[in-house]
């Protein structure tokens, strides 16, 4: 028995050397994550009762809990924690799990599909060492968390959130990130390789979300048997239920046994799931270049329009109760209520889409970004010494990132306009909508050519374009609160365009970014057409 | 008629030289072999050739094509297999075979099933789940079975078993047979030994020497074992001859090719009643550049 846990310790010393900056970044960002925006969520609603009422109500809409999760609490007990609790368990919860998921899979079976596993396992390292070494770091990592997520919230210092609703908050997370480490750690062993881990932990963290979407409004009870149900059934802030988080720590050991014996019983390398064999041929539309492009991005594509569309529908759909919410409610009114000749759901759409657009980004530089790995990973290198040029690798991934940029905007201007269609008396047209989207694009566009100019000329230094994202995030979030001093602003390109419909559309401008972008784009494909291939 | 002519090739990575003068030429219908230990240069040279990476300095043309400008061109007369073959992990490795041959301009669907036969490849796999010679086997695979003029191999069988080694031996053997040209770079000495006409040999950026396998030979020294009536102790004193060992009446040693008819002269006074010669291995040829001895 001892054998199988030989030089577990030893594992798990070198295991932290390796992750210490991942788990010191992923401890801040977490703990960050999970109790750093209690204090602005308290001074925007919590200070004036008549705002928690309101939010009460536009949280009792199913779009919201169908996206959020239910409260347990009342009318009366819907305190700032409650509401606090209610907007960020779950929604953490799942941040939590995807985190311990690629963790947990990329330090056990991507390590064995690596060949590195073999080479540790010649040594006199038990069977169940490496596993019990990252089980120990998950929870480690968690505690941690816990302790810091809890400090972060008593030290806001807000009225009603006691010292052990705070720690029962965190410790709920906490559980999640751990229970859903042992979940991934059982695809682990079931599947025949960490895509197909991951694919399939991804796939239960999914369903167990959509089940509760339906059962949190018929069958509350139901949520009892659904592991991301354990988050918010603590209640915490109302009345403070320690079980669901037993229940979630035991039902974790279980999951931890069951891995060991899988894992005892198998080969290493091997899976108990078949692995599923391909096709032996091409289809045709795989058989050229645009066609391979399409297909390698292809869950990645879906995955993000996907998201946009949800993430435009979720601001949509509390379009409805803004009415409501901007009157009783000092601070919103301010916010809002400045220019009367647009009402509310226009002024808060038109600031929306800098955020809708900013994901937008994300996504389109990500899907650009590949030209560059597949590169660095030298997988176009065969390709290459084919008669494709290098204008056409260039053009095709330049231009399908406009496209992507175009569609995915898209999908969130009709995610955002089909919620608010359903929760509004008299909706805004798709038009309306359309146009406070479609300004943005040119900034987006500017985006791409920026990184088409990394990408002819600093192939090794791609990855700046995220720092540009950030900065241009930050301004655009923040930018209007702080006193940035102008010249700093005027770098972020989102700054030049005008948020429509309160600002008016200004051809100028953005035509002006559109020859820009092009521009960029254009010299980066000079860049890109007489430089070296790079690899890693 | 040559297929490739490089000249005075050159790279450099910021100041440090990769690439220092790589001079070599391949004939129509030629098998040329690429030799040189890892780090030598050869996979930047093949680099180069494709127009993956620009070279610094001297001409390189293939066709009698510029290999960077007229790249498109000399790659659809071409086919490639890599060192390092990188695919995709969420395709089939048959995706792949198809996709390679599509985009090189070939359709063979005869040639490509009996290669992936031969081969005994399983192309319903993910490629994440082959190992290194199974990708070589796919790029391979690709590669045979198309219809091209100069075929470009760097390292292609240092993942693969012997089964399969002699598999793609055969298939070399079999376009050299069609007269097509081929670059074969490699470490295997053996197989450049029996596939190839003529070797070029690279050592830290700079080919050091290029011809017929008889040719550099001449440039060797054969190794000689004598058996002679007297301890043939005079051997010692003449020049031309190395690594001698002398054990009774029994002699191993080295000859520069030039110096054969002084040491012959040397040895009869003892009475030779062997004498048999050896021509150096390609091993001894590679160890003599690469060592000095």
């Amino acid at each position: 028995m001892k054998n199988r846990f030989n030089q577990t310790g030893m594992i798990f010393l070198h295991t932290l050397r390796r992750d210490w900056l991942k788990l010191l970044i992923w401890t801040v960002a977490l703990s960050l994550f999970a109790g750093g925006f209690a204090k602005s969520l308290y001074e925007m609603y919590g200070k004036d009762p008549a705002g928690l009422v309101t939010m009460y109500e536009t949280m009792k809409n199913p779009a919201m809990i169908a996206m959020l999760g239910p409260t347990l609490a009342t009318a009366k007990t819907y305190s700032i924690g409650a509401m606090y609790a209610q907007e960020m368990i779950l929604f953490t919860a799942l941040v939590f799990a995807i985190v311990s998921i690629m963790h947990v899979i990329s330090r056990t079976r991507k390590e064995e599909d690596d060949g590195i596993t073999e080479l540790i396992r010649s040594f006199q390292v038990g069977r169940l060492a490496n596993t019990t070494a990252i089980v120990l770091e998950m929870f480690l990592l968690h505690v941690v968390i816990i302790a810091f997520s809890t400090i972060l919230l008593q030290v806001q210092n807000i009225p009603g959130l006691s010292f052990s609703s705070n720690l029962l908050y965190s410790a709920s997370l906490g559980a999640q990130g751990f229970l859903w480490a042992m979940i991934a750690l059982i695809f682990v062993q079931l599947a025949a390789g960490a895509g197909g881990a991951r694919g399939l932990s991804f796939l239960t963290i999914g369903f167990f979300y959509i089940l509760r979407m339906g059962t949190d409004m018929s069958a509350p009870d139901a949520s009892w048997f659904n592991p991301l149900g354990w988050s918010y059934l603590v209640n915490v802030y109302v009345s403070d239920d320690w079980f669901p988080i037993v229940i979630a720590f035991v039902v974790s050991i279980v999951f931890l046994v069951i891995s060991y014996m899988l894992e005892q019983a198998r080969d290493m390398g091997a899976g108990y799931l078949p692995e599923r064999s391909g096709r032996d041929h091409a289809k045709e539309r795989l058989l050229s270049l645009p066609g391979l492009v399409l297909r390698l991005q292809k869950t990645f594509i879906i995955s993000w329009l996907f998201s946009l569309f949800i993430a435009g529908a979720m601001y949509g759909s509390i379009f409805g109760d803004m009415d409501d919410f901007v009157s009783d409610n000092e601070i919103m009114k301010q916010m809002f209520l400045h220019n009367a000749n647009y009402t509310i759901q226009e002024q808060f759409m038109s600031v929306l889409f800098v955020i809708l657009s900013l994901l937008t980004t994300i996504f389109i530089i990500g899907s650009l970004m590949k030209l560059m790995n597949e590169e660095k990973k030298g997988r176009w290198d065969q390709l290459y010494a084919t008669k494709i040029s290098r204008a056409k690798f260039y053009w095709y991934h330049v231009i399908m990132t406009f496209l992507l940029g175009v569609i995915g905007q898209f999908a969130a201007i009709l995610g955002l306009y089909l919620a608010q269609r359903s929760v509004m008396d008299t909706p805004l047209s798709l038009w309306e909508v359309s146009k406070s989207g479609i300004i943005w694009l040119p900034a987006i566009f500017f985006f791409i050519g920026i990184l088409a100019v990394l990408i002819g000329w600093l192939p090794r230094f791609t990855v700046v374009i995220w720092g540009y994202l950030i900065f241009a995030f930050f301004i655009s979030y923040f930018g209007q609160m702080m006193d940035i001093p102008e010249f700093v602003t005027k770098l972020d390109v989102f700054s030049y365009i005008p948020k429509v419909p309160v600002e008016e559309w200004k051809w100028g401008a953005i035509i002006l970014i559109k020859l820009i972008a092009l521009l960029l784009i254009v010299i980066g494909f000079i860049g890109y057409k007489k430089r070296d291939l790079v690899s890693e | 008629m040559i297929i490739a002519e490089i000249k005075g090739l050159q790279k450099n990575y910021k100041s440090t030289p990769a690439l220092k003068n790589v001079t070599m030429e391949l004939n129509s219908g030629e098998v040329l072999g690429f030799i040189g230990p890892n780090g030598a240069g050869k996979s930047t040279t093949i680099r180069i050739l494709l127009g993956i990476i620009k070279s610094s300095g001297g001409t390189a043309k293939i066709f009698g094509k510029d290999v960077w400008k007229d790249s498109i061109e000399i790659h659809k007369q071409l086919a490639y297999v890599p060192g390092d073959v990188n695919l995709w992990p969420n395709l089939t490795g048959g995706e792949i075979i198809d996709l390679f041959m599509r985009l090189q301009g070939t359709k063979n669907n005869g040639r490509r099933d009996e290669l992936i036969q031969k081969f005994q490849l399983d192309p319903k796999k993910k490629a994440r789940t082959y190992s290194k010679g199974n990708r070589q086997k796919v790029a391979l695979i690709a590669a045979l079975a198309s219809n091209a003029e100069l075929y470009i191999f760097d390292e292609p069988t240092s993942g693969l078993d012997p089964l399969m080694e002699a598999v793609f031996q055969e298939e070399v053997e079999k376009l050299k047979g069609q007269g097509k040209s081929i670059l074969l770079s490699s470490h295997i000495l053996s197989e450049v030994e029996r596939l190839c006409d003529r070797v070029a040999i690279i050592r830290q950026g700079e080919v050091i020497e290029t011809g017929t396998l008889e040719e550099l030979r001449h440039l060797t020294r054969y190794q000689y074992r004598i058996t002679t009536k007297e301890n043939p102790v005079g051997l010692k004193q003449v020049s031309g001859v190395h690594d001698l060992v002398i054990n009774g009446n029994q002699a191993v040693f080295q000859a520069d090719s030039d110096r054969i008819d002084a040491i012959l002269e040397a040895i009869v006074p003892y009475h030779v009643v062997k004498l048999a010669s050896v021509p150096p291995t390609l091993e001894a040829l590679f160890m003599r550049h690469y060592t000095g001895k």
